[in-house]
């Protein structure tokens, strides 16, 4: 590396000056507590369909319906 | 040197008022949604430079144009209306019209709040594409997102507009998160900051 650049870099450390890979781990920081956050929760209620007279029907998501 | 290729690159042009931020964050994320790059009159703050020079410069390197003139209520404290967006409209018609090579291949949106009011303000340029947003966000997006993808050919598919509007607000509500670690305002963005943010999490936040 030139001195030129190296002395760039340093001041650059020192002013806390942010590149793009500090935004993409901001980024994918967010996105991932968001699908944590997603994957935590309690999956969908069910009810089963048409249950007064078949015995045995199908149990379908609420959301599906 | 440009940042993105003439090709890819959308010249915004509207008005950067605080009343109309949300349409404007709306214009670029569609725009980067939609795979190219905005581009606009704040991304260059070099007092060295003309005004007019540096919008000449952008708007030679982009091939896309979005117009929005629907500011034309007086200032309230200047009682004198704003001709910036039309001027820069001008610009970019005249760069199609009397420029040469890719100048040629210009490409523009026009919109206003209401289809036909131009008719009564800026009635030359009748026969341009011109779509109303009604002040709304969802109504940008949606005419940004389908003309790009007109223009575009078909090459690439796009998210329908309605997913493209639901994409811009879960962006919009992660802002403050972004903004936290990196130290940023997410009320006092620099347009430069915004789009940097923008690219980042449509790039980690592919809708397939």
């Amino acid at each position: 590396m030139a001195k030129k650049e190296l002395r760039t870099v340093k001041k650059s450390n020192q002013t806390g000056r942010l590149n793009r890979a500090a935004v993409r781990a901001a980024v994918i920081a967010v996105r991932d507590a968001r699908l944590a956050k997603l994957r935590s929760q309690p999956e969908a209620p069910v009810r089963r369909a048409g249950t007064r007279n078949r015995a045995h029907a199908e149990c379908v998501p609420v959301a599906a319906l | 040197m440009p940042v993105a290729a003439y090709e890819e690159s959308v010249f915004v042009n509207c008005p950067f008022d605080a009343e109309y931020q949300e349409i404007f964050r709306a214009l670029v994320f569609t725009v980067h949604d939609c795979g190219l790059m905005a581009r606009c009159a704040l991304e260059v703050d070099d007092s060295g430079e003309v005004r007019i020079t540096k919008l000449n410069r952008i708007i030679r390197e982009c091939q896309f144009g979005i117009h929005d003139i629907s500011r034309t209520e007086l200032d309230p404290h200047e009682k004198l209306p704003r001709f910036n967006m039309p001027l820069e409209l001008g610009l970019f018609l005249g760069a199609r019209e009397f420029g040469t090579g890719k100048q040629k291949e210009k490409l523009s949106l026009i919109l206003d709040t209401e289809r036909y009011r131009y008719q009564k303000f800026c009635s030359d340029i009748a026969g341009q594409d011109i779509k109303a947003h009604e002040g709304t966000v969802d109504k940008a997006v949606r005419a940004v997102r389908n003309w790009l993808t007109t223009m575009l050919d078909g090459i690439y598919l796009l998210p329908s507009a309605g997913k493209m509007a639901e994409r811009y607000r879960a962006f919009l509500a992660e802002l403050p998160a972004l903004c936290a670690p990196l130290h940023l305002d997410p009320d006092d963005l620099q347009f430069v900051e915004l789009r940097t943010l923008v690219e980042e999490w449509v790039e980690e936040n592919r809708p397939i």
